[in-house]
């Protein structure tokens, strides 16, 4: 389908929830999925109500399959009832979690079949004990994910989660680089078989083409700015995607303005990271209400750590990072940048864990 | 209740009766207060009075000047979105952050201001003309520093018109504190009334 069809989908982008979560007859043909969801985009809106904030994380069952695969850069979650679980886990210890979606860039990728990008600020208190973020804090937190889901038959079947952990450890009051090291000690003990994933995702990155994109796709320019950027070296040529005066909001925190910016946060890839690979996995984009356009990115980076840089002194070991970036385009030029990667699973192997 | 209404209440820490976005934010002092409870208790510790503030409202953007402080607002109808207070204000408590070295110019021949009017539909060429000129001269007045002034959000014209200014300024040599901060600029046909952030909104840098 083309990006731009369906426009009675709307996009969840300054709607109150509301008027998202208002019942109401089929507004898109989604075969095999509960009556409730009126549409792709309030299907991931209203199952992601009903799963956290109404406390039913029963409702994963009925709405993954049955040996869903969801990839995170902690590691692989498989099955829909360690979902079950591990969603009951996140709200023993983040008890009052509100999930509030900021947008769904999604794309129907054969017929039947969905694919969303769903943008979230999950905000909560750290009330219970948790074994990556510690003992309870009663610290409030705040930090964007972006889940990536391949849906059909109202099943998610794939995911792909990127979180912003770094800065919820440091909004907890933890501390980097003792978390990072706590983590991968853990890590190196038992079966090392257990971290393969990680190593076939490499292979992967480095192995597979990156998939392709129409040139009148409105992912493709940013989709060529970050491959001409980060393969090709030519940071200010890429950089040409963006306004003068765009906005950047990389992972830890890293906000700021303009090309020069965006330079900079690609450059502490580059400049860390040797014999560096990179491959795009999946693009999406959809209407803003006004006139501007939404497009997601999956993309994942391998390379060695062989220069010291933004994580320390370099170590020889093969890094993997796992990102999704979603663009504001406006007048052909990009004017918002929010990309998310795991920076604390990053230094979880820099410290040797995770098979690193 | 109008957006107007509705900025200034949660300014002060009052919930509007038909409540306020899940996607609210409010951005103040290097801090970001996200979603109802935060916004509203930020206003309810801080109060910032913009009841008698003038007002400059576009299609999808609100602006409240009054005295040393200004809000701007993201509009979607008349529900509010990301709000900016800036100026003479408590400073907040930035978080954390990876410090990105990045060169702001990408040319020995340095801008001072950066603005791309097809980010601005809502502006006319003339208002642009003078939010640059205003930027040119936010950046001229820090002296010691190497500020640059990137136009984020403009509507209007120059007859009344508003715009909102991201500033970085690098401190003086030797040791160069580096920090965002931001710049509200109100235009009128005979006037313009600057609101900006007090000098160098600070960044914990944390190295990894």
């Amino acid at each position: 389908m083309s990006w731009d069809t369906a426009p009675e989908v709307r996009s969840p982008v300054g709607r109150p929830i509301t008027e998202l979560l208002e019942e109401g007859p089929r507004r898109q043909e989604l075969p095999g999925f509960e009556p409730v969801y009126r549409d792709f985009v309030d299907y991931i809106i209203r199952c992601t109500h009903r799963i956290w904030e109404q406390k039913n994380p029963g409702l994963c069952v009925t709405h993954y399959g049955e040996d869903c695969a969801i990839e995170t850069l902690a590691g692989p979650v498989t099955g829909a009832a360690t979902v079950v679980r591990n969603t009951t886990a996140a709200l023993a210890t983040f008890a009052d979690r509100l999930v509030i979606g900021e947008d769904v860039i999604w794309s129907e990728d054969a017929p039947g079949v969905f694919h969303s990008s769903h943008r979230i600020m999950s905000r909560s208190t750290h009330m219970g004990d948790d074994p990556v973020f510690g003992p309870a804090t009663m610290r409030s937190n705040g930090v964007r994910t972006i889940a990536d889901c391949l849906c059909r038959e109202n099943r998610i079947v794939e995911e792909w989660l990127v979180r912003d952990n770094l800065r919820a450890l440091w909004q907890l009051g933890g501390d980097a680089r003792e978390t990072a090291e706590r983590l991968a000690a853990a890590d190196r003990e038992g079966d090392p078989a257990r971290h393969a994933w990680r190593a076939a995702k490499i292979a992967e990155v480095r192995e597979t083409p990156s998939v392709e994109v129409a040139d009148d796709h409105p992912a493709a320019m940013p989709a060529h700015a970050l491959r001409v950027a980060l393969i090709e070296g030519l940071h200010g040529e890429a950089a040409a995607a963006f306004s003068s005066a765009a906005e950047i909001r990389w992972p830890s925190n890293r906000i700021g303005f303009g090309r020069g910016f965006w330079i900079g946060c690609l450059a502490q890839l580059g400049a860390t990271l040797g014999d560096l690979a990179w491959r795009l996995e999946h693009v999406a984009a959809r209407p803003l209400p006004d006139g501007d356009v939404a497009a997601a990115l999956r993309w994942s980076l391998a390379g060695r750590h062989d220069t010291g840089g933004v994580w320390g002194p370099a170590t020889g070991r093969e890094i993997l990072v796992m990102a999704v970036s979603h663009y504001r385009l406006r007048a052909g030029r990009i004017v918002e940048d929010i990309t998310i990667w795991d920076e604390l699973a990053v230094l979880r192997q820099v410290a040797g864990g995770l098979g690193a | 209740m109008s957006a107007a209404e509705e900025l200034r209440a949660l300014l002060v820490g009052r919930r509007p009766p038909a409540g306020l976005l899940q996607t609210v934010r409010l951005e103040l002092g290097g801090t970001e207060y996200y979603g109802e409870e935060a916004v509203l208790e930020r206003g309810r510790a801080a109060p910032i009075d913009l009841a008698r503030a003038e007002e400059v409202r576009g299609p999808a953007s609100l602006a409240l000047f009054s005295d040393g402080v200004a809000a701007i607002a993201d509009l979607h109808g008349e529900r509010i979105g990301r709000v900016w207070a800036v100026g003479a204000l408590p400073p907040g408590e930035p978080e954390a952050a990876v410090m990105v070295a990045f060169d702001a110019d990408l040319r020995q021949a340095r801008a001072s201001v950066f603005l791309y009017a097809a980010d601005h539909p809502g502006a006319t060429p003339d208002l642009l003309d003078r939010l640059a000129a205003a930027g040119e001269r936010l950046v001229g007045a820090e002296p010691g520093y190497r500020a640059r002034a990137f136009l984020i959000r403009a509507w209007g014209d120059a007859a009344r018109g508003a715009g909102l200014f991201a500033l970085h300024r690098l401190g003086p040599a030797p040791v160069r504190p580096s920090g965002w901060a931001y710049a509200a600029v109100l235009i009128t046909a005979g006037e313009e009334r600057v609101v900006a952030d007090r000098p160098a909104q600070p960044i914990i840098h944390h190295r990894l």
